[in-house]
């Protein structure tokens, strides 16, 4: 008889034998007082509340995004902050406007960089629905510069081999093993300052995972691993 | 001039630069490009006033200098002033972006430990989640068309302890709107979980403010979300409300909704 039984209504019992045709109620339905006023929703839209991405899932291209960001972000610093347009499709609108000062201030200083960011640690925190029908992505990340070294922009071209010993990440040298002199004449005379280590805090948020935008970025407080090789 | 060496040891040359302002300005973040600059400027609050510092350093500039030395190990730059740890000056809280140096966990140095700072947002809170609810029907697995079914989210304030970032956390969640999914195509949001009709001294199939009419027999799958309000606090310290909500999802429920058959009986 499968899940749907048979149930025999003892109408003479249940309702005094008044008529065929039982008095069911109308359907009704939930009744709620003024202060907390239901809503009946259809199930699709319902069902939009809580689905949000999980973390894992949109970290592959919160990853991939922070790359391109920071690799975006040498290629402009290694031109002295010149043609900051290049991050336009990388950032919203809001936070062009500081992504376009920070490269102002290569220009007014003179500066410009060799070598490639690098990050590690990646980590995403949260990933959240907006208002807006956006999502947002905050993710925490190590962000090394310490391969990155800032010198001036009217310093001589480096030495064969130096930016690439820094897009290497710089490793420690063997022993044995001599710095060229070049190398020597150019650390002289350009003064470079390389970068450190810096906990950061990233915001992205777009329609969907794989179309987000840099929207905030802030040094994080807390402990974190960034010190850790 | 070649030199045999390891490494070279890169001697910074910064010039710190002091601005006071008042403490209404807003930390407005940093650009990757503006820390790779040097330009990202840091917020410290004393007990009157607010500091606002940054360290400048000028490539090529006299005093400047690298050097190189037969015999160094590769000493990689320290971690910049504004990552520091533990340090006095970054024990602060500025809208809720400056989250206080937190010191390593288990530090025996006997520093003052100062907490990091709460998150913000109750999403952020990953590594906590409230108790699953449950779901009660009346009657219990089966009802009959065309008569209120009385659903109840199983569903309480409580509390769950933790760590975040390597200190001791306590986090309470309140139930604050239970989402329906009937099963039939229905749904229902409310701010109320609803109670039993011996709870509400009402009889079997009472309309109740969680009752739901099925309209026609069948096998019907009941779910039910729940959001909470999150708070948090760190040990002995207040609760802190946290923006938005998180969600937990009940066991689902099957409701046999039966077939009804008027028969007659002791008629005259």
């Amino acid at each position: 008889m499968g899940r749907s039984l048979v149930i025999v209504v003892l109408i003479g019992t249940l309702s005094g034998c008044q008529g065929l045709t039982p008095p069911l109620p109308e359907p009704t339905g939930p009744s709620a007082s003024p202060s907390s006023e239901p809503v009946t929703t259809d199930v699709a839209h319902r069902d939009t509340l809580p689905s949000v991405p999980s973390r894992s899932s949109v970290e592959p291209q919160a990853r991939e995004h922070l790359s391109r960001y920071l690799a975006v972000t040498d290629a402009i610093t290694s031109r002295g902050g010149q043609n900051p347009e290049q991050m336009t499709d990388l950032v919203t609108p809001d936070w062009h406007v500081e992504e376009k000062r920070g490269f102002a201030e290569f220009e007014r200083q003179g500066i410009r960089t060799l070598g490639r960011t690098t990050h590690h640690h990646v980590l995403v925190q949260s990933v959240r629905a907006l208002a807006s029908g956006e999502l947002e992505v905050a993710v925490f990340s190590c962000v090394d510069t310490r391969s990155v070294w800032v010198v001036p922009s009217d310093a001589p071209d480096p030495p064969d081999g130096l930016e690439q010993w820094l897009d290497d990440g710089s490793p420690a040298l063997a022993d044995e093993e001599d710095v060229p002199e070049a190398w020597q004449d150019y650390i002289e005379t350009a003064s470079p300052r390389p970068g450190g280590t810096d906990p950061v805090l990233f915001w992205f948020r777009g329609p969907t995972e794989r179309a987000l935008m840099l929207d905030f970025t802030d040094t994080w407080r807390g402990h974190h691993p960034c010190s850790e090789e | 001039m070649q030199r045999g060496i390891r490494g070279f040891i890169v001697l910074l040359c910064s010039v710190p630069l002091i601005v006071a302002v008042t403490p209404l300005q807003a930390w407005a973040g940093c650009s990757q490009g503006q820390r790779t600059a040097g330009t990202c400027i840091d917020i410290t609050v004393g007990d009157e006033d607010v500091t606002v510092e940054r360290s400048e350093y000028d490539p090529g500039s006299p005093g400047s200098s690298v050097s190189t030395g037969s015999g160094s190990t590769w000493e990689p730059p320290p971690i910049r002033v504004e990552a520091e740890l533990g340090s006095s000056e970054c024990e602060i809280k500025i809208d809720g972006l400056c989250r206080g140096a937190a010191p390593a966990k288990n530090t025996d140095q006997g520093v003052s430990a100062t907490p990091p700072s709460l998150p913000r947002f109750a999403s952020d809170l990953e590594g906590f989640r409230p108790t699953s609810p449950s779901i009660t029907v009346q009657p219990d697995g089966w009802t009959l068309p065309r008569l209120p079914t009385n659903l109840v989210a199983r569903a309480q304030t409580h509390r769950e302890s933790g760590e975040l970032l390597g200190w001791p956390v306590e986090v309470r969640f309140r139930p604050v709107a239970f989402h329906w999914d009937y099963g039939d195509g229905a749904g229902f949001s409310t701010g109320q979980t609803g109670s039993t009709w011996g709870e509400l001294a009402k009889r079997q199939f009472d309309t109740t403010n969680t009752s739901h009419v099925y309209r026609a027999p069948g096998s019907y799958r009941v779910a039910l979300v729940v959001e909470y309000d999150v708070e948090i606090r760190f040990e002995d310290d207040e609760f802190k409300s946290l923006e938005g909500t998180v969600t937990a999802r009940a066991r689902e429920v099957v409701v046999d909704v039966l077939t009804v058959s008027p028969l007659v009986v002791g008629g005259n």
